[in-house]
């Protein structure tokens, strides 16, 4: 059905000029919002601290309204200022978003320049729209032009991120899974006697890693049922016995894939992880071959 | 169900990532999901405002009169929710692998349901939530309670030793996770919270601004408070069917199975 149309994902791959494929994992308005409170209370306790220095600092020498004058103007300063501020100088990040691993950056996957930062956060205060007035200074906004412009932008990007061409992505640190121990007699011992020209294709591979890696937090029925889908068909290519394990034989192809055929594991690999060690399998209850 | 063919690619997702993919959803089937909820919805708020019609009186209600409106609003959406968001529920199971949901296919897969439905979130919820302390029993033992009835359709009563009747169905889906089902009900309840507040104030703004600065009166309630609160439901409710999908992904290895389904396919074609 589907075949024409991209699946939906907070995902996307973002081509640079050079042919160069990026995946970015997009973080949408509710993703963003915990870093936007955290630089929001940041923001308040640091005016707060400022204030009361500023009264401490001013009121006794008879100048407090002058005092109270620079404070406003750093207030109105920092509402308008903060984020543009920090967004220019660590490169797409405030505080907030630095604690949550988010940033910003253009819509075609580069760093953003002073004019992009400055530009997305003065816009905010269209993206706070409808705004309420609680009294003659205070005034709350509702953020629904930004949910709405985010909702409708396929890259959750508000209106400050579609006039700079910015948006927002989760920084993902990628690494390799690591192999997973497979010290279970049974698999070492089919390993050993599977057909030695057999070589797992490539996303043959992958799959087997993918299944050894979420197979402990599967239930063992389920399990067999996932198993089945390629175990059947690659049983039947080796000349396997009916009734086998697909778990098992599955976990014998991993171990022949990343560990050859030798008995021992290679244990004093520094990629082998100890997570599956002594574990059980999945529906051996038959004698493996 | 052939998760190969899933609209919504399928991987383990935290909370935030399926919030913000709630509003691809929304955004990709806007009228169809607005049908389908407005269908379940609109019966709910013609009944709610006909119950509650004798709670707001005056044309300006005081405080109190306001409180307990409020009050039995969400009462009654606790009650209804499961009912309302029936039809979008159904929809988006269809949705999730057929590129033309069928109406009629809808309402007959409602009409199968339905006994469930009644028993387990009306009569079951109803005597729940006249016990104040276990209104919550739903919510973090069996939040998605409706998925499992709707979509799965297992029998009231198991009919054999390979099949799970509902409650031993639901009772394994929820059982492994609780911990994390509860953390995100509670961040759930927050984000609706905030939600319901945004749309409430922005819709109390609009009026203030379309209406010339006249105070909204009644209509406060009557129609922004329902409106916010339907719609935040309506919105949560795509939200469940997102966990729902998640919840099985990381307890029945459906990202594994894509994998095999995938693997093997493509074993057949070489062997072909």
């Amino acid at each position: 059905m589907s075949a024409e149309r991209p699946q939906l994902d907070t995902r996307v791959l973002i081509v640079t000029p050079e042919n160069i494929a990026f995946e970015y994992r997009l973080a949408g308005p509710f993703q963003r919002l915990p870093a936007y409170l955290v630089d929001l209370v940041l923001r308040t306790l640091a005016l707060t601290v400022i204030a009361v220095a500023v009264v401490l600092a001013t009121g006794g020498a008879g100048m407090i309204g002058l005092g109270m004058a620079g404070w406003l103007a750093l207030w109105f300063v920092s509402d308008w200022l903060y984020g543009g501020l920090f967004e220019a100088l660590w490169n797409g990040q405030t505080p907030g978003k630095r604690l949550f691993r988010l940033r910003v950056l253009s819509a075609e996957g580069q760093p953003i320049n002073a004019m992009q930062a400055v530009l997305r956060n003065v816009l905010r205060a269209v993206d706070a729209q409808p705004v309420l007035p609680l009294s003659t200074e205070f005034a709350t906004g509702f953020h629904l032009i930004g949910l709405v412009a985010a909702a409708a932008s396929g890259r959750f990007q508000r209106l400050g991120d579609l006039a700079a061409g910015t948006m927002v992505v989760v920084e993902q640190p990628q690494r390799a899974p690591d192999l997973v121990r497979m010290d279970n007699q049974l698999v070492v011992n089919l390993a050993s006697r599977l057909p030695a020209d057999f070589v797992a294709s490539r996303s043959l591979t992958r799959t087997l890693a993918a299944y050894v890696q979420r197979r402990r937090q599967i239930p063992p029925r389920r399990l067999a049922e996932i198993a089945l889908h390629v175990g059947e068909p690659l049983r039947v290519r080796l000349g396997l016995p009916r009734g086998m394990s697909h778990d098992l034989l599955l976990c014998a192809l991993y171990f022949k894939t990343f560990f050859g055929t030798a008995s021992e594991p290679l244990a004093s690999s520094p990629f082998v992880s100890n997570g599956s060690s002594g574990e059980t399998l999945a529906g051996v209850g038959r004698e493996a071959p | 169900m052939q998760q190969d063919r899933a609209r919504v690619v399928i991987r383990e997702r935290g909370f935030g990532d399926i919030l913000d993919l709630a509003l691809l959803l929304v955004r990709e089937h806007p009228w169809q999901l607005f049908a389908a909820a407005a269908a379940g919805i609109l019966p709910c708020y013609l009944l709610n405002a006909w119950l509650l019609k004798p709670l707001l009186v005056d044309e300006a209600p005081t405080f109190e009169q306001a409180v307990w409106y409020i009050y039995w609003s969400f009462t009654l959406a606790l009650l209804e929710t499961p009912l309302a968001t029936a039809l979008l529920t159904l929809y988006l199971g269809q949705a999730m692998f057929l590129d033309r949901p069928s109406l009629p296919r809808m309402l007959r897969e409602l009409a199968r349901s339905s006994g469930q439905l009644l028993l387990f979130q009306v009569v079951l919820r109803g005597l729940l939530l006249a016990c104040p302390p276990l209104w919550l029993f739903p919510y973090l033992g069996w939040p998605y309670l409706n998925e499992v009835i709707l979509l799965e359709r297992n029998p009231l009563v198991k009919v054999n030793k390979d099949t799970h009747n509902t409650w031993a169905r639901s009772q394994a889906l929820h059982g492994n996770l609780r911990t994390e089902i509860m953390a995100r009900w509670l961040l759930a309840c927050l984000v609706g919270s905030m939600l319901f507040a945004a749309v409430w104030g922005g819709l109390v703004v609009l009026h203030l601004v379309f209406a010339s600065f006249r105070e909204p009166g009644a209509y406060l309630y009557t129609v922004y408070f329902q409106l916010a609160m339907w719609i935040t439901i309506g919105y949560l409710s795509v939200v469940r069917f997102l966990s729902y999908l998640d919840l099985r992904i990381r307890t029945e290895g459906w990202e594994i199975e894509l994998a095999m389904r995938t693997e093997a396919a493509r074993m057949a074609r070489q062997l072909v």
